[in-house]
């Protein structure tokens, strides 16, 4: 557990040396949710069917740009394989990028989810439970995403590759987000089975990846 | 002598399929008693290929898990050979649904939850070849493709709950008339049958894959 912290600790220390992932991620964020405004008017009326679904698209969108770049930069200068060469348990290395990425994510949320809520005007009535979502849904597409993330570090077209293999998987997660983020806005509190498929989701996906993970970096 | 004997036996079936599900006695007939119109023979072969679809996914999983396992090269070309024919069943799944759609509901495409199913399952196996057409070396290929078919696989049912509450919010689909008796068998015989198409393509895949193994290991000789 330790190491995995400490695998975690040197990911987020690099990244806030220069902040670059970061800032990419949340001026995307930030970019999506503009830009579907434009799309959808200034004014649109089914708006509280359009606003979760664009809160979560910019979520995703923006976190693929993190997972791209999660193994990705581990590449140069060998680190990788300096990685590897730890005497740790391989899954310790999964550990570590799942924490460092959602902490990432979580930064990324924490400031688009305020921004959202000023354009679109809304008042949260039940942030704790809108916390929970937000909080299910990301650990979902950090579990499944870190652990292809790290199956397309050595492949070519990489940046094509992980977005055509991830988004299919992590259908469940966007639907049932989707879902829930819009009866929290819309102020109904019936999300008791999204609740559970996100949590059966991470649960399900966490312990396979845990389980696979060596096999993905194997070289 | 399973080579010769299959691919036989599979014509007969077929032909004998077809006809019965072009002979009058298939019809089905819908709540009321009414004969639903001809559109529904396509009934016949959505089905069987759907199932067909499935039986090619599980293998494709089967063979992932066993090839992580063995590191055995035939598990991995058991499981490229499922895929392929697997996304090509799939696909025609996702064609002869909208044609029957189109005469039942009236529309090509309802977000009905088998239908949104299908999709999600074509777009991970289609997602499946591509991380297999992008990796050149043959052992690393078969490892990463063996962990996206075990990931592929368990995303399958959990998709198959969320698309499901999902669906409720959308009109429901008043389903085809219950069928019985005749139109069974007519529908059991044409799963049979598809059953074998699948395994003679699935042999016959193995086989040439067997082949270029063999050829490119001839080449490395001389």
């Amino acid at each position: 557990m330790k190491r995995c912290l400490d695998i975690a600790r040197k990911d987020l220390r690099s990244e806030f040396r220069t902040k670059q992932m970061l800032n990419s991620m949340l001026i995307f964020a930030l970019l999506v949710i503009v830009i579907f405004s434009f799309a959808f008017g200034p004014y649109p009326e089914n708006i509280d069917q359009l606003a979760p679904g664009i809160l979560w698209v910019a979520f995703t969108f923006a976190g693929m740009l993190g997972l791209a770049r999660s193994f990705a930069s581990e590449k140069e200068q060998g680190c990788l394989d300096g990685l590897k060469l730890c005497p740790v348990d391989r899954s310790a290395i999964y550990m570590g990028k799942v924490m460092s990425n959602t902490v990432l994510m979580f930064i990324m949320e924490m400031i688009t989810v305020p921004v959202f809520i000023v354009l679109f005007d809304y008042s949260i009535s039940n942030p704790l439970e809108l916390g929970c979502i937000i909080m299910l849904g990301t650990l979902g597409f950090v579990f499944v995403g870190t652990l292809l993330s790290a199956l397309t570090v050595n492949v070519r077209a990489r940046e094509i590759l992980l977005p055509v293999i991830l988004f299919p998987v992590i259908v469940p997660v966007i639907i049932s987000a989707v879902l829930a983020t819009g009866k929290i806005l819309s102020g109904t509190n019936d999300i008791w089975a999204e609740i559970r498929i996100l949590g059966a989701y991470g649960a399900i996906f966490f312990i396979v990846a845990l389980l696979i993970f060596e096999y993905v970096i194997e070289d | 002598m399973i080579k010769k004997v299959l691919p036989r036996i599979t014509l007969v079936t077929m032909v004998i399929a077809i006809y019965m599900i072009f002979s009058p006695a298939s019809a089905i007939y819908g709540p009321a008693g009414e004969v639903l119109g001809a559109s529904f023979r396509i009934f016949y072969f959505h089905v069987p290929l759907a199932w067909v679809s499935y039986l090619a996914f599980f293998i494709v999983f089967v063979s992932s898990v066993s090839y992580l396992r063995t590191k055995e090269q035939r598990w991995d070309v058991f499981a490229s050979s499922s895929a392929e024919i697997g996304v090509i069943f799939c696909g025609l799944v996702l064609i002869t649904g909208p044609i029957w759609a189109k005469s039942v509901w009236g529309v090509y495409w309802l977000w009905d939850p088998q239908l949104t199913c299908a999709l999600i399952l074509w777009l991970l196996y289609a997602a499946y070849l591509m991380v297999r057409s992008s990796v050149q070396e043959p052992e690393r290929k078969a490892r990463l493709a063996a962990v996206y078919g075990i990931i592929a696989f368990i995303g399958v049912p959990l998709s198959h709950f969320s698309v499901r509450i999902w669906a409720t919010l959308h009109p429901a689909v008043v389903r085809g008339g219950q069928i019985g008796g005749y139109p069974v068998y007519v529908l059991l015989i044409n799963i049979l049958a598809f059953t074998l198409l699948y395994a003679y393509l699935f042999l016959t895949k193995v086989s040439i894959e067997e082949m270029s193994e063999e050829i490119q290991h001839l080449k490395r000789q001389v």
